[in-house]
């Protein structure tokens, strides 16, 4: 992609992330605040280090520098509770762009203080956010565990096992 | 929702390309409701994640191109 097309691209996502946080915003009925990955969601991050949950230790603020230099049509979310960080995510639309894909998501572990379920939010956002774009469908990229991937079929997503993910179609 | 609507549905969405902001907005206080209900009901984990065992290049470098 050329330099001028990269920057048009990154300004036009922009303009559709902000919007798809509005619309979800709008849409909650709880104490939920959404906004960008922004630098500071990237510092609370560090807080998680000290979890005893954490499976592993995803090094956000280095990671998201290298995904978001990638993808200008990305989405990225972060969720915050009494000014808290509660959970991260960013995703893209797949190959085909008939698809949003959910590549990577952590919520604050229970371990470091309670929050309010975050999950049901985020994948508002995401699905929003998938409408705007024209993208069909939602794929959740390799769950972290048996627990969470059972989680996620949940709220109707079916497990492929070639690729390791779980899918649903906006509905 | 039944089957035959969700058929009706997912029809619907696959051929449409120009959502309207109303309709954006419709669909979110909807959804918002389908998803906070499955929420009251279902546990989440007490470490909710997805993909961060893998390096941030096995992410990009899964572009599902192939498929």
């Amino acid at each position: 992609m050329s330099l001028p097309s990269r920057i048009e691209a990154e300004q036009r996502y922009e303009k559709l992330r902000a919007l798809a946080l509005e619309v979800t915003q709008n849409s909650l009925t709880g104490n939920l605040k959404l906004t960008q990955i922004t630098p500071r969601a990237l510092e609370a991050t560090q807080n998680w280090v000290s979890s005893r949950l954490r499976q592993y230790n995803w090094d956000w603020p280095q990671n998201y520098s290298y995904y978001e230099k990638s993808y200008p049509k990305r989405f990225e979310i972060a969720v915050w509770e009494n000014n808290i960080l509660t959970a991260i995510s960013l995703g893209r639309p797949t190959y085909h762009a008939t698809g949003m894909r959910l590549d990577v998501v952590e919520a604050m572990p229970r371990d470091l203080g309670e929050r309010s379920n975050v999950f049901d939010t985020i994948i508002l956002a995401y699905e929003i956010y998938a409408r705007m774009i024209s993208a069909n469908h939602i794929r959740i990229m390799n769950p972290v565990n048996e627990t969470v991937r059972a989680f996620y079929e949940r709220y109707g997503y079916q497990y492929i096992a070639k690729g390791n993910y779980l899918t649903r179609d906006i509905l | 929702m039944t089957d035959k609507d969700k058929m009706k549905r997912l029809a619907e969405a696959r051929q449409r390309k120009d959502w309207t902001q109303k309709e954006i907005e419709e669909f979110a206080k909807r959804r918002s409701r389908e998803l906070k209900k499955i929420s009251e009901d279902t546990e989440e984990p007490d470490h909710l994640a997805s993909g961060t065992q893998k390096s941030i290049e096995e992410i990009c470098k899964d572009d599902d191109k192939e498929e």
